[in-house]
């Protein structure tokens, strides 16, 4: 299954499952991105880590290790 | 059965000054006594509370630490009618989770673990009004604490511009609780906001709770019976969550049982939530996500295509690849010059009002020297040296609060992450560690604007090693005297060029060592918002540097004043008259010896002030007396410490003098080469000097000891040093004692190694 970061920037999926580890899980759900939300990709930092997507409205920065853990599929 | 609209029964006045003595609601004859109310300013990071808090609290506020934790206070007092209310602002946070006890403070302050804060009467939540669901994830886990609460809509005016519309008075109908639409920035909303407060008084109202489902209620009474805490008191239903829902939570701490006790009996607990088919580690935010749906479906409509409308267009720049580097380092190169250079008029103002006040007090205390030299060399010297760094503060968290506030900072830590990431820092430590170019004491109070707990005490750690512009005398009169007379200006130039990386050569090794091994951090993660860009209020600036300058001056002063006292004392003790007696004899025999004159001329000379031989002897005296002081003592006793780095005598008592204060070495090298304590790195007499220092005796005798090696060794062991005084104390306020005197001994230790190592290697060579 694709994770959010073989979205290309502008592109919107849903959010199918969370893969991380238990604690970032964590972090990453009280930021409001879980399984059924719409999840774009907004950004790539100039050094190419970490990224930006969109959630609801609110943009947030994950690092790519961190990214990886959220799968997606088309919306 | 409670009434429909969540509503407590109303309660006379006397109830909230019962709410800690049961007793007063028997004996309502006498009046209750009066308690200050309590009230917790709570929300997520960038909601603007720090704006509300300052509506609320003008400036009448204060901070501190909280007991145990690196965590930052800070209160204030908010008048409320012909009363007053204790304000507590706790930090920004997305959950009331803790894998730390740094994370744990909200929620401690919540369930009233801190005694000599309390438990919150009442909460002033703050929500972001255009990120309504996401900013309720955390009102709904707080309010399972069961604390009247007050519902701040802030960014209210956005709400409009991002393109949504909320049902205001549909939304009031569903929380029950009073809901304040405000704008910060603006001051709108505060009285509202006062208002609410004293009718919430009256009349308590709580936010609609999430309703577990029965598996979740065993698993939390499975939890309350079998895990007791420390004292015997039970763990609230607040703590009980975190410790059922969170990996690694730290209210294990607070329990009476082992961790290992405690893991297997939460196993057994989320036994109880997998049997009812679902994951309890992501169960708690996938229920209250669909509470809060609930609470507020129907309320906001959203067109999430105008969201960030005009932030997109800014970021579409500043997070260039090309245009948003070069706009960062132009940016930074802004702040570093405001810090490194701004400052410095302001700074000369400062010394000079030192130097003023010395000539000012110095006559009046002409009758007794000791007491003279206490209060000139001690108290105003030292305090003078200290007071001299607050310009540097002030235009430092100007210039942070700009950042943070307009929204950029998340850029830049956005921008620097990755460069930081490997070693257990983030993007956020960088603006502290550039500061601490300039030094280290803003850079270090700078660590707060860093979420993560770990990765601010590592900057902390790291901070001291980046080379401050109080090296820069050491690194000047070093390669002045040694490196561009025999190697020319190029070389000069290049020395001192990579002076300023010895540090960061040794920091990142040290920052990757202390997230691995001594805080053994797990992978933590780098999760934040980036925020819409928003114009910073001037007020809140001005606050900000308030607040950053009062504390510098109030808290480290203290801890300065003492230190001063201590070097001062070991440079002046013991002197008496009959050891001053002893150096002027051997002073005049010297004169005489040398065909200076008679010994009866050269006494009289020495009468007169003026003449060039009482200044002589004047100098001599000092240099004598700093010999014979408890410092000179311990650093003759100390040299064969540093003999394999070539030092000699006076280089360790320089060295030791320098703790307090780095640059104090070349006033030190003056006097201990008799030239008196005023001169600088550009000194000509005291470049001369040391060039013609040779060692007196050993097998070495008549070699100079100011060898390139030991030039090298010399600055190499300056760069890496924990010589600081106000450094050390910052950091005892910022992360505790534990972390001061470890980073004192690691630095020291390191540079003595580093010297080493120049000395050795350089002279096995060449």
């Amino acid at each position: 299954m694709a994770n959010i970061l073989s979205l290309k920037i502008g592109e919107s999926a849903r959010v199918t499952e969370l893969r991380a580890e238990n604690h970032i899980d964590q972090r990453i759900l009280s930021l409001g991105i879980g399984t059924d939300v719409i999840i774009k990709m907004c950004k790539i930092a100039p050094l190419g880590d970490p990224i930006a997507v969109e959630v609801d409205g609110a943009q947030i920065i994950l690092r790519k290790s961190e990214a990886e853990g959220i799968l997606v599929e088309p919306a | 059965m409670a009434p429909k609209s969540y509503c407590v029964n109303p309660r006379p006045k006397e109830f909230w000054s019962s709410l800690h003595n049961p007793a007063a609601m028997e004996v309502a004859v006498s009046p209750a006594p009066k308690r200050t109310l309590r009230i917790a300013l709570i929300g997520n990071p960038n909601t603007g509370k720090t704006t509300i808090f300052n509506n609320l609290t003008g400036l009448r506020q204060r901070t501190g630490n909280y007991p145990g934790v690196t965590v930052s206070r800070k209160a204030g007092t908010m008048k409320l009618g012909d009363t007053t209310a204790e304000l507590l602002d706790l930090p920004g946070t997305y959950s009331l989770s803790a894998h730390s006890p740094d994370e744990r403070v909200v929620i401690d302050v919540l369930n009233g673990r801190f005694e000599e804060i309390g438990k919150p009467d009442l909460i002033l939540f703050v929500a972001d009004a255009t990120n309504l669901r996401r900013n309720l994830f955390l009102a709904s886990q707080v309010a399972t604490l069961k604390i009247p609460m007050v519902l701040i809509l802030n960014q209210w005016d956005s709400v409009a511009r991002s393109g949504q519309q909320i049902d205001l008075n549909l939304l009031k109908g569903r929380l029950a609780v009073p809901v304040i639409p405000t704008v910060g920035t603006k001051g709108k909303g505060t009285e509202e906001i006062k208002k609410a407060v004293i009718q919430l008084m009256e009349e308590p109202k709580l936010l609609p709770e999430i309703k577990w489902p029965e598996s979740m209620k065993l698993a939390i009474d499975h939890l309350k019976a079998t895990l007791p805490c420390v004292g015997e008191e039970l763990l609230s239903e607040s703590e009980t969550h975190r410790l059922l829902f969170d990996t690694h939570s730290a209210e294990v701490q607070r329990l009476k049982v082992s961790p290992e006790e405690a893991e297997r009996e939460v196993v057994k607990a989320r036994e109880f939530i997998r049997k009812d088919g679902m994951n309890p580690l992501v169960a708690e935010a996938m229920l209250h996500y669909r509470h809060i749906d609930g609470l507020i479906g129907g309320i906001v409509l959203k067109d999430a295509q105008l969201a960030y409308g005009a932030t997109e267009s800014i970021d579409r720049l500043l997070l260039h690849r090309g245009w948003g580097l070069a706009a960062f380092v132009a940016m930074m190169y802004v702040v570093f010059q405001a810090v490194y250079s701004w400052a410095g008029p302001v700074m000369d103002v400062i010394e000079a009002g030192k130097i003023w006040a010395q000539n000012l007090i110095g006559p009046a205390l002409e009758g007794t020297p000791m007491l003279k030299s206490l209060v000139l060399d001690g108290v105003i010297e030292g305090v003078g040296a200290f007071l001299i760094f607050l310009p540097q503060i002030l235009i430092l968290f100007a210039f942070i609060s700009l950042l943070e506030d307009s929204g950029y900072m998340a850029r830049a830590a956005f921008i620097m992450d990755k460069l930081f990431s490997w070693c257990g820092l983030n993007g956020k430590s960088f603006v502290p560690l550039l500061s601490s170019y300039a030094c280290a004491i803003p850079g270090i109070m700078a660590t707060r604007t860093i979420e993560d707990p770990k990765a601010r005490l590592t900057t902390v750690f790291v901070a001291p090693f980046m080379s401050c512009s109080a090296r820069l005398p050491v690194y000047i009169l070093c390669i002045g005297a040694f490196i561009e007379p025999v190697y020319g200006p190029w070389w000069a130039g290049f020395t001192l060029f990579l002076m300023h990386f010895v540090g960061v050569v040794v920091a990142v090794p040290t920052a990757w060592f202390v997230t691995r091994f001594i805080l053994k951090t797990r992978s933590q993660p780098f999760i934040m918002e980036l925020p819409k860009y928003r114009a910073p209020r001037m007020r809140d600036v001005g606050y900000r540097m308030w607040q950053a300058g009062w504390e510098f001056v109030q808290k480290a002063g203290t801890i300065i004043f003492v230190i001063t006292i201590i070097i001062w004392a070991s440079l002046y003790f013991p002197r008496s008259e009959a050891q001053e007696i002893e150096i002027q004899a051997t002073f005049v025999a010297d004169k005489v010896a040398d065909g200076a004159g008679s010994e009866e001329a050269i006494l009289a000379q020495l009468e007169n002030e003026d003449s060039d031989l009482a200044r002589e002897f004047g100098l001599t005296l000092a240099g004598a007396q700093i010999n014979q002081s408890y410092m000179g003592r311990i650093g003759k006793a100390v040299q064969p410490i540093f003999e394999p780095a070539g030092f000699d005598w006076r280089i360790s008592i320089s060295v030791l003098a320098s703790y307090p204060a780095r640059e104090v070495i070349i006033s030190t090298l003056g006097i201990i080469y008799s030239l008196g304590g005023d001169v600088d790195e550009e000194d000509g007499h005291l470049r001369a000097a040391l060039k013609n220092s040779r060692w007196q005796e050993g097998e070495r005798a008549g070699t100079p000891i100011y060898t390139v090696p030991v030039v090298i060794g010399l600055m190499v062991f300056f760069a890496l040093c924990s010589q600081c005084g106000a450094t050390t104390s910052i950091i005892i306020k910022e992360a505790g004692i534990k972390w001061a005197v470890a980073s004192f001994l690691y630095m020291t230790i390191l540079a003595w190694i580093g010297a080493v190592f120049c000395y050795q290697v350089g002279t096995y060579l060449f």
